[in-house]
Order: structure tokens, then C-alpha cells, then sequence
């Protein structure tokens, strides 16, 4: 069976329909025993220093043969992705561009338009494409139940994160994703809940960070919710495939997300947000409207590298423990 | 009982004690101070207060090398808190906005009834701190207590990180810019990147606090570009550690 990598989150059950294996390439990169080496390729490539640096892990997995072919998505996610793929048709690299809709205008049928475009190019079918959504759908209420699972104290704010960044591809492998969240989940329902006096949100895009939630969970607070990585869950997937992505928040502007952020701040009580941005990522400059329109506190961090959190990331985040834990008393 | 605070900056280490109500302070530079007093304890690296040429009985510890006081009579708190409750006992206020430039890092703190509301603390760049200064100093041959004296026909300096700033100012040099006027130009650029963080605060009372504080030119620009007039903290570099010897002493209370 072909292997196709995707950019970004698109509809995956396309790609099933074509009796194709769906392939995160983020997940390849990070998950990958090195990933710094994978930036080293990228840059020795050409790569600028100052780029992002999932892009560059995106374009190793990519030349490292993971995958046969790519679908990068070219409106909803990042401009890198425009010239990644140029380069990966120079290199001759099979790819098929996948767009969300930009702005308000007729946003249904160019979202049916994009997927039956992906469909006939990936060599999938919008009949089993859309069966296979309904067959997915106990799945995914199952991810519904572990993201509950997480505010209730019983799954801890890693475990969330890993869980829910790896339904994008359910680790190309969906029946054995599923039997692994059973036991998992089964695990999960028999611990002893742990409940923490602060509550944390994490936004923005999956973090390169090796050890935020561990360095967060030594310090006693609990994450409680990862806003993309929930999205990428497609917690809301109903009977209208199309409509699904378009009730899907990460591909966007940032006030549909904002919508979705503030009614989870509320009803998951959250006390504080982590703004996650990756360096060089255009969702920095969104920070300012995050800030303007959230009212509890905000933190943003910046990571770039694979790696562990620096001194200076973690004494702010001290400190903003520290303040939030001064407001509640 | 004799209360201390020490502030691990990564340029100066700030020793406060309170010995029946009298502060005496002590500073040193940090890697002289580390290679004095940080010793292998228990197969650790730890800070040996029992080296300390006088005695403390209680200490609170803040900055970069706060962790490597592992001892059971040293409490740990974040630079926020350490220079939030410093301000507040230098000044005896509880409602202000705190600016403070320190060796590497600067931070705005919002302090409202006595609490801290919001703060700020710049991310992986030196370039508003002290550390530029330090490096400019160097360059121009400038003692670092003058270089603040500056402030008149500033140079526009566009840098956005220090290291590019040192070849910019070579550059200037070159150009034939007189040195005051290039050291004005530091003295402001210091200060405009610091205003995004403090101009939603011009309502407030402001205090500048760390060790950049003590440039009046710095001030000086801060005041004009806000159009604002900032009141630097009686002891500006010390008031970190100062923040720590509060707690301390509260605790023996």
C-alpha cells in the first residue's frame, strides 16, 4: 500500500478511500530518534537558518523516502508549504495541494470542491470516503471521552497531547490506534484522579518542546487543555463530512478559533493560557489579538529547536505559576 | 535571627542582610562569585552558604543560579516575585507598574493591591539589557557609569539583536557619528524596546528598578518616548535581593 505524508491536518478518510496509508509527516519528524538531524539535512539542503523548523523536519521525512507521495496544504496553514513543494516537485516528489477556504464567501462548496479534487487526484472515493467517517466516528467519541478524561484529572496533560496530536494520521495504522486507546483508556478510568489547584490551556500550534508538560506537571499544575492538538481530533465530526471542516478552528482565522478557545477556557475553568509559537511562525503576530481578547492571564513561549526548555522559558513560566497562584488566594 | 536575600544575576551577585532592622549590602560578579562559593556538596554543585563571610540565618534566593541553592534554610522564588516584593518595600506602594532592566533579560511587572496582575519578561534576546550596554562600553571605550550620560541628536540605531547593533555601531563610527551621539542612540534604543510592554501602563506609577536603571539616559528616553515621568527605585540593583530579604525576614516574623 502507498504511503501519502500530509503538511497539515486535511481529511484523512480520503486518503483511506484510496486504500492509501495516511502519514503525519509533523509526526514523522518529531517522533523521529533524531530530530535535530533532520534540521541538519534540511539546512546542509539550503534550508535558512532563520525558517521554521518543522518545515525543514517535514522536508527530511519526505526526502528520507516515508512516503510515496505528499498532499500539502496550501491555504489554512503556512506559506512555507508553497515553496516546500516546490522544491519537492524539483526533486520529483508526487504532491497533490489541498486548500481550506480564505474568508467567508461560499466557504461550503469550495471545501466540497477541494475534497472531491483530493479525492480524484489521490485516486480515493466520496462514497467510502464518507463511510469511512461513520466508521471512524465511535473512534473519535473515544477521544471526546479521553479529552474529558484529561479535565477531569484522570489523563495527564502529556498523555492528552500525545493522544490527540497522533489522531491526524491515528498513527497510520487505525485499527491498531484504536486497540491501543482501549487498553489505554481502560488504564486511564482505574487511576486515582489527580487534581491540581491551577489549570492550564496550551495554544497554538503542538509544541517542538521536549519536556513542557513534564516540567509543567513537576511543578503541580495540571494542562487541561491543548487547543489544536483537540482540533486535530475533530472532536465535532457530524453527518456532513464537508461541514465538519469547516467547523474545524486550526486552519482559520484567529477568531473562529477564538470562539472555540474561550468556550473551553469557561467550561473546562481553565486559570491561565500558554500561547505556544513556533520562531519565524507568522502566528506571533496573532498573539496581540490573543492577548486583547482572552481575559485571564496569557503567557506566550517561543520554541525553535527540539529540545528541552531553556532557562529563561522556564523562569517566566515559575512566574506565571507563581502570579496565577497569587490571584487565586 | 538574621534575614538575607541574594539575587544570582548573571552579570552581579546581590546579597542583602538585615541585621535588627539595618541593611548591609554585597555584591559580586557572578562568575568570581560562583567560582568562589560553588562547591561539589553531597556529589551536587551547590552554592556553600557556610563559606559566606557572614552569618545568615534565613535566606531567600532568586535569579539564574537559584536553583544551586539546595539547602534546607533557603527558600527559592522567581525574579517576579523577588523584584515585585522589592518594589513594593523600597517604596511601601501597592498599586504600580515595574520596569526592570536587568544583565540579560528585563521584565515589566503590573502590580495592583498588592498583588501581581500581569507581567512581561522578554524572551531570548539581550538586546534591551544591560549585557548590550556592557558590550557597547566596551567597544567605544566608554566606562559603563558615563555611558548613560548621553542623550542628546541620538543615533538611529535599527538593529534588532545586539550582536548585529555592534557592527552597526562600528559602522556608525566609521561613518564619522560623534561617540556621544552614538551613545545617546544606545541609550534610546534601550528604552524603545521597553515601551511596547509599558505603554499600556502610562496611567499608572512607574518604577525603574535593575541595574540599567541607574542610566539616566536610558530613563530619560523611557520618560520621553511615554511622555511619563519614571521614578528610578532608591536601590535599583539591589532590589531583587532587597524583594528576597522581605520574604526572608517575614518569615522569622
Amino acid at each position: 500500500m502507498k504511503r501519502v505524508g500530509f503538511t497539515t491536518t486535511i481529511p484523512v478518510e480520503v486518503i483511506l478511500s484510496a486504500d492509501k496509508i495516511p502519514v503525519d509527516l509533523n509526526n514523522v519528524f518529531i517522533t523521529s530518534e533524531s530530530p535535530y538531524k533532520k534540521i541538519d539535512f534540511a539546512e546542509e539542503y539550503g534550508f535558512p537558518k532563520n525558517s521554521c523548523n518543522w518545515i525543514k523536519g517535514i522536508f527530511t521525512a519526505v526526502m528520507e523516502k516515508n512516503v510515496d507521495e505528499v498532499v500539502a496544504v496550501i491555504e489554512g496553514d503556512c506559506s512555507n508549504t508553497h515553496a516546500l513543494i516546490e522544491i519537492f516537485r524539483g526533486e520529483g516528489v508526487k504532491v497533490h495541494t489541498f486548500s481550506y477556504p480564505y474568508g467567508d464567501l461560499d466557504k461550503y462548496s469550495f471545501i466540497k470542491r477541494e475534497i472531491e479534487q483530493l479525492a480524484l487526484s489521490l485516486g480515493g472515493d466520496l462514497r467510502k470516503t464518507q463511510e469511512i467517517a461513520r466508521s471512524l466516528m465511535p473512534l473519535r467519541k473515544k477521544l471526546i471521552l479521553l479529552d474529558k478524561l484529561t479535565v477531569d484529572g484522570y489523563v495527564s496533560g502529556f498523555e492528552n497531547h500525545l493522544w490527540l496530536v497522533s489522531s491526524t494520521d491515528f498513527n497510520s495504522d487505525v485499527q491498531k490506534f484504536e486497540r491501543d486507546l482501549d487498553s489505554f483508556l481502560s488504564k486511564a478510568a482505574g487511576r486515582k484522579p489527580i487534581k491540581n489547584r491551577i489549570c492550564l490551556g496550551i495554544i497554538g500550534v503542538p509544541t517542538i518542546f521536549t519536556d513542557l508538560y513534564q516540567f509543567l506537571d513537576s511543578k503541580s499544575v495540571s494542562v487541561v487543555f491543548n487547543e489544536v492538538q483537540r482540533q486535530f481530533s475533530m472532536p465535532f465530526m457530524g453527518d456532513d463530512y464537508y461541514q465538519n471542516f469547516l467547523d474545524y478552528t486550526y486552519p482559520y482565522d484567529i477568531f473562529h478559533r477564538l470562539r472555540d478557545i474561550k468556550k473551553e477556557i469557561e467550561e473546562r475553568k481553565i486559570d491561565g493560557i500558554i500561547h505556544y509559537v513556533q520562531s519565524f511562525c507568522y502566528r506571533q503576530i496573532q498573539d496581540v489579538v490573543i492577548k486583547k481578547e482572552l481575559n485571564i492571564p496569557v503567557i506566550t513561549i517561543e520554541g525553535n529547536d527540539p529540545e528541552s526548555l531553556d532557562a529563561r522559558t522556564k523562569i517566566r513560566l515559575e512566574s506565571f505559576i507563581e502570579m496565577l497562584e497569587g490571584r487565586k488566594k | 535571627m538574621i534575614a538575607g536575600g541574594i539575587d544570582l544575576g548573571s552579570r552581579f551577585v546581590k546579597i542583602v542582610i538585615n541585621n535588627r532592622g539595618e541593611n548591609h549590602y554585597l555584591i559580586f560578579d557572578t562568575i568570581e562569585f560562583y567560582k568562589e562559593y560553588v562547591k561539589k556538596i553531597d556529589n551536587k554543585m551547590a552554592i556553600d552558604i557556610s563559606n559566606f563571610p557572614f552569618r545568615i540565618d534565613k535566606l531567600f534566593a532568586t535569579g539564574y543560579g537559584r536553583n544551586l541553592l539546595n539547602f534546607s534554610n533557603v527558600q527559592v522564588i522567581s525574579e517576579i516575585k523577588a523584584h515585585y516584593m522589592g518594589a513594593m518595600e523600597q517604596t511601601g506602594e501597592n498599586n504600580f507598574v515595574l520596569v526592570d532592566i536587568g544583565g540579560q533579560d528585563s521584565k515589566v511587572i503590573f502590580v495592583r493591591d498588592g498583588y501581581i496582575e500581569d507581567f512581561v519578561m522578554n524572551d531570548k534576546c539581550a538586546a534591551s539589557s544591560g549585557r548590550f550596554i556592557e558590550t557597547v562600553s566596551s567597544i567605544l571605550k566608554v566606562p559603563i557609569g558615563d555611558m548613560g550620560k548621553f542623550v542628546n541628536d541620538p543615533v538611529k540605531l535599527s538593529s534588532t539583536c545586539s550582536v548585529f547593533a555592534e557592527s552597526e555601531i562600528i559602522g556608525k563610527i566609521a561613518e564619522g557619528y560623534p561617540f556621544e551621539e552614538i551613545m545617546a542612540g544606545v541609550n534610546e534604543s534601550i528604552a524603545k524596546r521597553i515601551l511596547p510592554h509599558l505603554k499600556k501602563y502610562t496611567k499608572h506609577k512607574i518604577f525603574a528598578g535593575g541595574g540599567v536603571a541607574m542610566l539616566e539616559g536610558v530613563i530619560f528616553f523611557m520618560e520621553k518616548h511615554l511622555n511619563k515621568k519614571i521614578q528610578t527605585l532608591p536601590n535599583p540593583h539591589f532590589n531583587g535581593a532587597i524583594g528576597c530579604m522581605a520574604y526572608a525576614s517575614r518569615k522569622i516574623d
